[in-house]
C-alpha cells in the first residue's frame, strides 16, 4: 500500500524533473514489497504440520518406537535448523514457517512420546511445556507469527484443560499474563493486544466454568481487562482491551435479556454477593476516576454494559436498556466526533439491540409471519435512516475537507 | 542479535532433551521403580482382547467409602492419590487409603496416583482411573488373554510417580 503510493509520487517528481527514473528506482527499491500475509504463512504452515502427522499417524503402528522417535526428533531438528538458516540468509518469512513447522512438531511430538511410553498426566502438562517453548521462540525472534502461534497455544492448551481434566490451569494463566502480558504491553502492538484481550476473555470463562464460580465473575474480569487498557496510557492497548472488553459485556448482556427473565434462572446464583459487590464498586470508582482525569466524558455510556443488572427486578429489561444506551452512546459519540467507523459499529449494536429487544419482547404473543415480517420492516426502516445520517456527515465531513 | 540466536539454539536443546528425558524417564522405571502386584476384575464384554492392546479393571479402581478420606465429592478427573500395601501377605497390593491430598508411603506402602471418575451412591464405592488400563501387547500373542477372567498385573512404580505395567500373567 505505502509502496504503491510512493510509486505514484515518485512517477510525478519523474516527469517534473526533480529526480531521474534512476534515482526512482533506487527510491523504490529502499521500500521492497513486504510481505504481510503471515497469517496465509502461518496457514500454510500449519497445513504442512497436519500432513506430517497424518501420514506418520496411519503408518505409526508399523514403526517400532525408537523409530518414532527416531523420526519426531529428526524431522523437528531439520526443521529448526533449516528453519534458522533460512531465516538468516534468505528469507525472513519463510524461516519464520520453518521454525513454526519445527515448534508444531514438538508439541506433536510431546503427545505422541506420551501416547507411545504410556504417559497419563492428571493436568494440561504437555500444554504448558509446549506454550512456554512457544515463548521463548518468540522472545528469540519476536515475529508476529509466533506471537500468533504461541498464544493460541496457550489458549487452546486452557481450554484443553477444561475439557480433558476439568480444570483451570494456572501455569498457563501465569504464562499469559506474565509472559505475553510484558511483550504486549511494552510492544504495544493491535495484533499482540487484541490476541491478548481475547485469550484474556476466553482463559476467564474457562475459570468460571470449571472453578464453577459464579457467571458474574465474568463482568469483574471484563472490567477489569477495561480497565488496564484505560491505565496503560497507550493508544493501541486502551483500544484493544477496551473494543475486546466491550464486545464480550455487549454478548452477556444480549445472554442476560434472555435468561433474566425466565423462572428457571438458578436463583441462589442471584443472591446478593457482598464481595463482588465491594470488587465492582472499587472498579466502578476506578472508572469514574479515570474518564475525569483523561477527560473522556463521551465513554461514560460504556458504563451501561458493566452495571450489575442481575440484582435488579425485570434485569432482562434493564440490559435491554442498558444495550440501547450503549449503542445509541456509540452513534452519538460517532455523529460528533465525525468518525464513520464508531458511526458503523453503533449502527450495528443498535440493530442488533432492537433485533434482541424485539425478539424477546414481541416472540412470545405475535402470529410468527407477522412477528418475522414486522421485524425486517423495522429493521428496514432503521438501517435506511442510519445509513442516511452516516452519509450525511460523510459528505459534510468531505466539504468540510475541501 | 548473537543473544537471540543463543538462546533459540537452547530452546531448540532444550525441547530435544525435554523429549528424550520422556523416553529415558520410562525405562527408568525399570531400575529405580517398586514392582508390585495388582489383581484384576473381570471385564464385561468377556473377550478382552481389542486388536493390540487389552483392557484391564483392577480392584484397586473401586474404593471403599470407608477407605476415603478426600473430599465427599471430588470433581471429575481430580487428582487422588491412593495408598496401596500387601496387607494379606498373599503378594497382592490392596487400597488402604484413598485422598484427594498427597499422602507419604512408609516402608512397604506404595502410593499411585490416578484420576477420580465417578461416585457409586448405591454400593457406597468411588471410581478412581490410574491410567493402567490398557496393556499393549505384541502381534499375535492376544488369544492367550482371551476370555481369562481375573489376572494379576506386575506394575513398577517410580518415586517420582510414574508406572508401567510390566507382565500380565493369568492368575
Amino acid at each position: 500500500m505505502r509502496r504503491k503510493r510512493l510509486q505514484k509520487e515518485t512517477r510525478e517528481w519523474v516527469n517534473e524533473g526533480i529526480i531521474s527514473s534512476e534515482q526512482e528506482a533506487m527510491i523504490l527499491n529502499r521500500y521492497l514489497n513486504k510481505n504481510r500475509h503471515f497469517l496465509l504463512i502461518i496457514f500454510a504452515s500449519l497445513f504442512i504440520g497436519l500432513g506430517f502427522l497424518t501420514f506418520i499417524a496411519s503408518n505409526w503402528s508399523f514403526i517400532p518406537a525408537y523409530g518414532k522417535m527416531a523420526i519426531i526428533l529428526c524431522s523437528m531438528l531439520a526443521f529448526y535448523l533449516s528453519g534458522e538458516y533460512v531465516y538468516r540468509k534468505k528469507s525472513t518469512m519463510v524461516g519464520m514457517s520453518l521454525i513454526i513447522i519445527g515448534l508444531l512438531i514438538f508439541g506433536a511430538g510431546i503427545f505422541l512420546t506420551g501416547q507411545m511410553y504410556h504417559y497419563t498426566y492428571a493436568q494440561a502438562t504437555p500444554f504448558v511445556i509446549w506454550s512456554l517453548a512457544s515463548f521463548f521462540l518468540f522472545v528469540a525472534y519476536q515475529h508476529a507469527p509466533i506471537f500468533v502461534v504461541a498464544i493460541v497455544i496457550t489458549t487452546v492448551g486452557q481450554l484443553y484443560s477444561a475439557f480433558t481434566f476439568h480444570s483451570f490451569n494456572v501455569w498457563l494463566c501465569f504464562l499469559l499474563l506474565l509472559a505475553f502480558g510484558h511483550y504486549t504491553y511494552h510492544q504495544a502492538r493491535y495484533l499482540y493486544s487484541y490476541l491478548f484481550a481475547a485469550s484474556f476473555v476466553i482463559q476467564s470463562l474457562v475459570f468460571i466454568g470449571v472453578e464453577r464460580s459464579e457467571y458474574y465473575w465474568l463482568l469483574i474480569f471484563m472490567f477489569l481487562l477495561y480497565i488496564i487498557g484505560d491505565v496503560s496510557k497507550k493508544v493501541v492497548i486502551h483500544e484493544a482491551f477496551r473494543a475486546v472488553s466491550l464486545l464480550s459485556l455487549f454478548v452477556l448482556a444480549i445472554v442476560h435479556v434472555f435468561i433474566l427473565g425466565e423462572d428457571f434462572f438458578f436463583y441462589e446464583d442471584r443472591e446478593f454477593n457482598l464481595f463482588f459487590m465491594i470488587v465492582w464498586s472499587l472498579l466502578f470508582v476506578a472508572f469514574i476516576t479515570l474518564k475525569v482525569a483523561f477527560k473522556q466524558y463521551n465513554h461514560l455510556t460504556e458504563l451501561a454494559l458493566f452495571l450489575p443488572v442481575f440484582y435488579i427486578a425485570f434485569g432482562d429489561m434493564v440490559a435491554m436498556l442498558c444495550l440501547f444506551i450503549f449503542s445509541l452512546g456509540l452513534l452519538i459519540n460517532g455523529y460528533q466526533e465525525e468518525n464513520n467507523n464508531l458511526i458503523m459499529f453503533g449502527t450495528g449494536a443498535f440493530l442488533i439491540s432492537t433485533l434482541i429487544a424485539y425478539v424477546h419482547i414481541a416472540w412470545a404473543f405475535l402470529d410468527k409471519s407477522l412477528f418475522f415480517f414486522i421485524g425486517g420492516i423495522i429493521l428496514f426502516a432503521f438501517s435506511y435512516f442510519l445509513e442516511r445520517k452516516r452519509r450525511m456527515v460523510r459528505k459534510s465531513k468531505g466539504g468540510a475537507g475541501k | 542479535m548473537r543473544r537471540k540466536r543463543v538462546l533459540f539454539f537452547v530452546v531448540v536443546v532444550l525441547q530435544c532433551l525435554f523429549l528424550l528425558g520422556m523416553v529415558c524417564s520410562y525405562y527408568l522405571i525399570d531400575d529405580f521403580g517398586k514392582t508390585i502386584q495388582l489383581k484384576t476384575v473381570p471385564v464385561d464384554p468377556q473377550d478382552i482382547f481389542y486388536g493390540d492392546y487389552i483392557i484391564l479393571r483392577y480392584e484397586i479402581e473401586e474404593i471403599d467409602r470407608a477407605k476415603w478420606t478426600g473430599t465427599e465429592e471430588p470433581s471429575y478427573h481430580e487428582r487422588i492419590f491412593t495408598l496401596v500395601a500387601d496387607d494379606n501377605g498373599d503378594g497382592i497390593y490392596q487400597v488402604i487409603q484413598a485422598s484427594s491430598e498427597e499422602m507419604i508411603a512408609d516402608a512397604g506402602q506404595v502410593v499411585l496416583e490416578g484420576r477420580y471418575e465417578y461416585q457409586d451412591m448405591h454400593e457406597g464405592t468411588y471410581f478412581v482411573d490410574y491410567g493402567l488400563g490398557r496393556y499393549y501387547i505384541e502381534d499375535n500373542t492376544g488369544e492367550r488373554y482371551e476370555r481369562s477372567g481375573e489376572l494379576i498385573v506386575s506394575v513398577a512404580v517410580a518415586p517420582w510417580g510414574q508406572k508401567k505395567i510390566v507382565t500380565v500373567e493369568p492368575e
